[in-house]
């Protein structure tokens, strides 16, 4: 995150004959826009078959679905979307993107092999949407796939994702 | 940079010029602003269910009244009404065994599905071909010898001894023999549903 203000839309300096005028100066001042990652996307415990991979797939609103050979641990009910949190000026349009389409996740050093994470999708929108903000902050739910390998070891598996915001 | 009379100013002027030329560029520029998210998953092993042993009720007999056959989870057999077990028959009573494997310490539920699996009588050589409507009703399943009509025990996989993760759990059930039940060798299934807890 970054703390700056950004000044824009300056007005024309004009030379004039014997001097220079100035005219008056007006200025736009934009918020610099704090865009927070509040809640991590867990896709939760999963299984998978030796030889069948699959995803595992977390919706904005929460849900879990999985497809090919990865099962769901109904139990445990630690999955559950992202949130991003974004704090602007209000009624200027703001893209929101993720830096890559797909990241991974891994169990570190000698561990499993990493499993790749990609269709993210910002609050039903895919993974680069244009928002206005309406609330300060506002929320947006963040859903992700994972794409699980056939006969991925047991472990707990982390990553991270850069999602970037620009005002338009 | 070229030398003058009044060269210093010159050469302000010119670091002015390029200082707004620069700040102009600034300008132009989209200012990102960045976060790191954070994604986990934890991969457990697939719980596999087996049968290693059939529950079996052994050999039976029925005579004027219906009865059942009860079967606790430790080869055990009681009987009511006129069904009798018959000693020393070609099958003698046996347990079911499910074989649950899954992660070293986890805790499973094992549940068993269905109301009432029904056994069908087998379609052997000697039974007649209207005979395979002749069915017998299984039910009160008994999961870990914990009491009847217990068709869900939760169970902890071990985390040592000779086989971590593998856990034996023994099903009974209850066997109503009808009147004048036909002889025959009858089989069914069974479902198990096993998830981590």
């Amino acid at each position: 995150m970054y703390e700056e203000c950004r000044i824009s839309r300056i007005s024309k300096i004009t030379r004039m004959a014997g001097g220079l005028t100035l005219v008056p100066l007006s200025a736009f001042a934009q918020l610099p826009i704090v865009v927070s990652a509040t809640v991590e996307i867990n896709f939760g415990e999963l299984s998978v078959a030796t030889g069948v991979g699959g995803t595992a797939i977390i919706s904005p609103a929460g849900g879990r679905s999985v497809t090919g050979g990865v099962s769901e641990v109904a139990g445990a009910g630690l999955e559950g979307n992202g949130v991003l949190s974004i704090t602007a000026s209000s009624g200027l349009a703001i893209d929101l993107s993720l830096t890559n389409a797909t990241f991974t996740v891994d169990d570190g050093p000698g561990g499993g092999t990493a499993m790749n994470v990609t269709g993210f999708d910002i609050d039903g929108g895919g993974s680069s949407v244009t928002v206005t903000l309406t609330t300060f902050p506002q929320t947006f739910p963040i859903g992700a796939t994972l794409n699980v390998n056939a006969g991925q070891l047991d472990g707990s598996y982390l990553g991270t994702y850069t999602v970037r915001a620009n005002y338009q | 940079m070229k030398k003058t009379k009044n060269g210093n100013n010159v050469a302000k002027a010119l670091l002015l010029g390029t200082a707004l030329v620069t700040l102009g560029a600034q300008e132009a520029d989209a200012i990102t602003f960045t976060d790191v998210g954070v994604m986990s998953a934890v991969i457990v092993t697939p719980i596999i269910v087996t049968n290693p042993t059939p529950m079996h009720f052994g050999s039976l007999a029925v005579a004027a009244t219906a009865g059942d056959a009860v079967l606790d989870g430790a080869d055990g057999l009681t009987t009511t009404g006129t069904v009798v077990s018959i000693t020393g028959g070609p099958e003698a009573p046996d347990s079911g065994v499910l074989r649950i494997t899954g992660t070293p310490g986890r805790s499973v539920v094992v549940t068993v599905a269905g109301n009432h699996p029904t056994l069908t009588a087998a379609q052997d050589t000697v039974v007649h071909s209207t005979a395979v409507t002749q069915t017998m009703v299984v039910d009160d399943f008994s999961l870990n010898n914990a009491g009847a009509a217990d068709r869900t025990e939760t169970v902890v996989l071990p985390t040592g001894g000779a086989t971590p993760g593998q856990l034996d759990v023994p099903v009974g059930a209850t066997l109503a023999v009808g009147v004048g039940q036909q002889d025959g060798t009858y089989t069914g299934a069974y479902d198990v549903i096993a998830n981590y807890l």
